[in-house]
C-alpha cells in the first residue's frame, strides 16, 4: 500500500492504518529503535508508542513521507527512553553515537548564536545538501537511523577502520563549518 | 560525556524529510576490495602465460605445422628462427622462406608395427623419374626425393604417390625429401 493510502486511512479514522503501517514500516522502525536503545523489549514498546503517536497527530498531520515521520517520531520516543532508563549507565547504542557527535560541538570562540535543536536540525540539513551524495547518505544511515559501522563498512565494500575515519572527516567538517557560521550550541 | 553533544542527537531528529527518506532507499556502491583486483591481474597474467605456453610449440613450426604435414608430433624444422638450432636448412637460399606445401589431401598418418605414428606424408604428382631420384610436385611446390635404396613400384611420369618418410623436408628449390621411408602409387597417369 502506499504511503498516502494509508495516511488516508489515519485521516478516515480507520484503524487498520496501523496495521497497514506495521506491514510496511515494521522492521524499520525496529531497527531504528533497537540502534539507539540495544533492548528488543524496550524498541518493541518504542515502536507501538510511535504508532499511536501517529494516530494521535495525523490528523491534522499530513506528512509527505510517512517513513521519515514514524522514523523522526519514534528517534524522539527511543532517545526519551534511552534517556530515562540509561541516564547513568553506558550502553553500547546511543552512548557511542553521542561520543561520536561531541565531535561536531563547535569551540565557544566567535559565538554569535546560541541554537535550539530544531534549528540546528535545518542547519545541518543545509549542511549535508552540500555534501556528495554518498557521504549524505552515510552520516544519515550512521547518525539518523544508528546503523553500525560494521554494517555500514559491509554494504559499502570498505573497512570498518576506512568507514570510521570516512565518519571522523564529516564531523570535523561539520564542526568546522559550524565554527565558520559562528553558531554555538 | 560532552552534554553538548545532546542537542546534535536531537538536531538529528529534525533532518529535513527529503534528506532521510533519499538515505533509507540508497544503495552503496561497493567498492571492490584492493586484493580482488591484484588477484583479477594475477590470474589474468596467469592465464595469457599458460596460453603461451601452450601455444608456443605450434606457433614455431608455423607453415609445417598449420598444413598439418607434421604428423609426428615432433617441433617442425623449418627455417623460422624460432626453429631448433639443428634443423636442416640451405642457408643462403631465397626460397628458405618459402612456406611448406600443403598435401592435396589429408593423408592418413602410416603406423609402425608398436602402433605409434611415423614421419612426414604427403600426397604428390611425378614430374620426372630420374636415375636415384624422383621430382615430384605437391600442394605447389617441386620435390626431389631421392630413391636410393627404396623398393618402387612401377612408375611413369604423371602418376600420383604417396611418400613416407622419416625426416625432414629441405627447404632449398627444388625442396627436397631426403629419407623417403616408402613411396606407394596411388592413382596411375591419366
Amino acid at each position: 500500500m502506499e504511503d498516502c493510502q494509508i495516511i488516508d486511512l489515519y485521516w478516515q479514522r480507520n484503524e487498520t492504518a496501523i496495521a497497514e503501517t506495521d506491514t510496511k514500516y515494521g522492521g524499520f522502525c525496529r531497527r531504528i529503535s533497537t540502534n539507539i536503545l540495544r533492548n528488543p523489549w524496550d524498541s518493541e514498546e518504542c515502536v507501538s508508542d510511535a504508532y499511536a503517536r501517529c494516530w494521535d497527530t495525523m490528523p491534522p498531520q499530513r506528512p509527505t513521507s510517512l517513513r521519515a515521520y514514524l522514523g523522526a517520531i519514534l528517534r524522539n520516543l527511543s532517545i526519551s527512553r534511552y534517556r530515562a532508563e540509561h541516564a547513568r549507565k553506558r550502553s553500547g547504542g546511543a552512548e557511542v553515537l553521542l561520543s561520536e557527535l561531541a565531535d561536531c560541538v563547535p569551540a565557544p570562540e566567535n559565538v554569535q548564536r546560541t541554537v535550539e535543536a530544531e534549528e540546528l536540525g535545518r542547519f545541518i540539513s543545509e549542511w549535508l545538501e552540500g555534501l556528495a551524495q554518498e557521504e549524505r547518505v552515510l552520516f544519515v544511515r550512521r547518525y539518523w537511523n544508528g546503523d553500525s559501522v560494521k554494517m555500514l563498512a559491509g554494504e559499502l565494500g570498505m573497512r570498518p577502520n576506512a568507514v570510521t575515519k570516512r565518519l571522523l572527516r564529516l564531523r570535523e567538517n561539520l564542526r568546522r563549518t559550524l565554527e565558520q557560521e559562528g553558531v554555538c550550541v | 560525556m560532552n552534554p553538548k553533544a545532546d542537542i546534535f542527537f536531537d538536531a538529528i531528529s529534525h533532518l529535513r524529510e527529503d534528506i532521510v527518506e533519499e538515505a533509507q532507499d540508497y544503495r552503496f556502491r561497493k567498492k571492490p576490495a584492493v586484493w580482488k583486483k591484484a588477484g583479477s591481474l594475477a590470474a589474468c597474467l596467469c592465464l595469457i602465460a599458460s596460453l603461451s605456453l601452450l601455444m608456443l610449440p605450434r606457433g614455431c613450426g608455423s607453415a609445417g605445422g598449420s598444413a598439418g604435414m607434421n604428423t609426428s608430433g615432433a617441433p617442425p624444422q623449418t627455417s623460422d628462427s624460432s626453429a631448433p638450432a639443428d634443423a636442416p636448412t640451405y642457408s643462403g637460399n631465397p626460397a628458405e622462406s618459402a612456406p611448406m606445401p600443403e598435401p592435396e589431401e589429408p593423408a592418413a598418418p602410416p603406423e609402425d608395427g608398436d602402433g605409434q605414428i611415423g614421419g612426414l606424408q604427403l600426397l604428390a604428382v611425378i614430374l620426372e623419374i630420374r636415375e636415384d631420384s624422383l621430382l615430384v610436385e605437391s600442394g605447389g611446390e617441386q620435390y626431389a626425393v631421392f630413391t636410393a635404396g627404396l623398393e618402387l613400384p612401377e612408375l611413369t611420369e604423371g602418376d600420383t604417390v604417396r611418400i613416407t618418410c622419416s625426416g625432414s623436408l629441405l627447404t632449398a628449390s627444388p625442396a627436397g625429401i631426403p629419407d623417403p621411408v616408402s613411396i606407394e602409387k596411388i592413382e596411375n597417369n591419366g
